[in-house]
């Protein structure tokens, strides 16, 4: 048993509850859609993803729940923390989608 | 001025932002909202934006026509729905000779068209579409 509350714990070990909590840890982000897609599923989503996820698997969340937006990652463009991106990016703990579509001001 | 707004479009206002002694042409261009579209009536706009992103790129729009014209530019853009003869959107060039505002005022509109992250959703008899690039998608 590791005891991490003492000043004296075995530091060569590795700590039980760390490893744990590293190797099943989550991202957690926040979706954001604009144009249609923000019609087909609302505005903004706080998501669970594996800690392993890229921008394409928010592209596969995104068909999973709404067939007409199969293929997102080859018409609209990510963002992560309001900076263009390209879809297989990995994801951080924290980090805000977007998904733009093309643009249409003016 | 680089800005969105929910309000009217002060377009008097725009220009006296980019006014300046020593700048004899101001070039305004001013987006309407139309009566119709591919050939259907539109009743009404209603423009979203990535405000955040939308404004970033507008300032990068402005910096790069600012240094190639030597202008003073601005631009703003209207959120929220529109009605037919509403103001959209406004780009402004100041520069010293008319010939550089017209080619700065049209570079802004265009490179604002292209790749700001506005969008806009169309409402027609038939029920409202988004235009997203060139497709026509229906809106819930």
């Amino acid at each position: 048993m590791v005891d991490t509350t003492s000043q004296g714990w075995d530091r060569s070990r590795p700590c039980v509850a760390l490893t744990w909590y590293t190797t099943n840890a989550m991202t957690r982000i926040t979706l954001r859609l604009f144009a249609h897609c923000a019609d087909r599923l609302g505005a903004q989503h706080a998501l669970e993803l594996p800690d392993d996820a890229s921008g394409l698997f928010v592209a596969a969340w995104l068909a999973d729940h709404d067939e007409r937006l199969r293929g997102i990652e080859r018409t609209s463009r990510i963002a992560i923390n309001d900076r263009f991106a390209d879809w297989p990016i990995l994801l951080k703990d924290g980090d805000e989608v977007a998904v733009i579509p093309p643009v249409s001001g003016g | 001025m680089i800005s969105l707004t929910h309000d009217l479009i002060d377009v008097e206002a725009v220009r006296r932002s980019v006014a300046s002694d020593d700048r004899g042409g101001v070039c305004l261009f001013a987006g309407v909202v139309r009566n119709h579209s591919d050939g259907l009536p539109t009743l009404y706009l209603e423009y979203s934006a990535h405000e955040v992103m939308a404004l970033e790129e507008m300032r990068r729009i402005a910096q790069d026509a600012s240094t190639r014209w030597q202008a003073k530019v601005a631009m703003v853009h209207r959120l929220g729905r529109l009605e037919i003869g509403d103001v959209a959107v406004v780009c402004a060039a100041a520069t010293a000779h008319r010939a550089e505002a017209f080619e700065c005022a049209r570079y802004l509109i265009d490179t604002l068209k292209q790749g700001v992250p506005i969008w806009k959703k169309e409402a027609r008899p038939d029920g409202a579409v988004w235009i997203e690039g060139d497709h026509v998608v229906p809106a819930e």
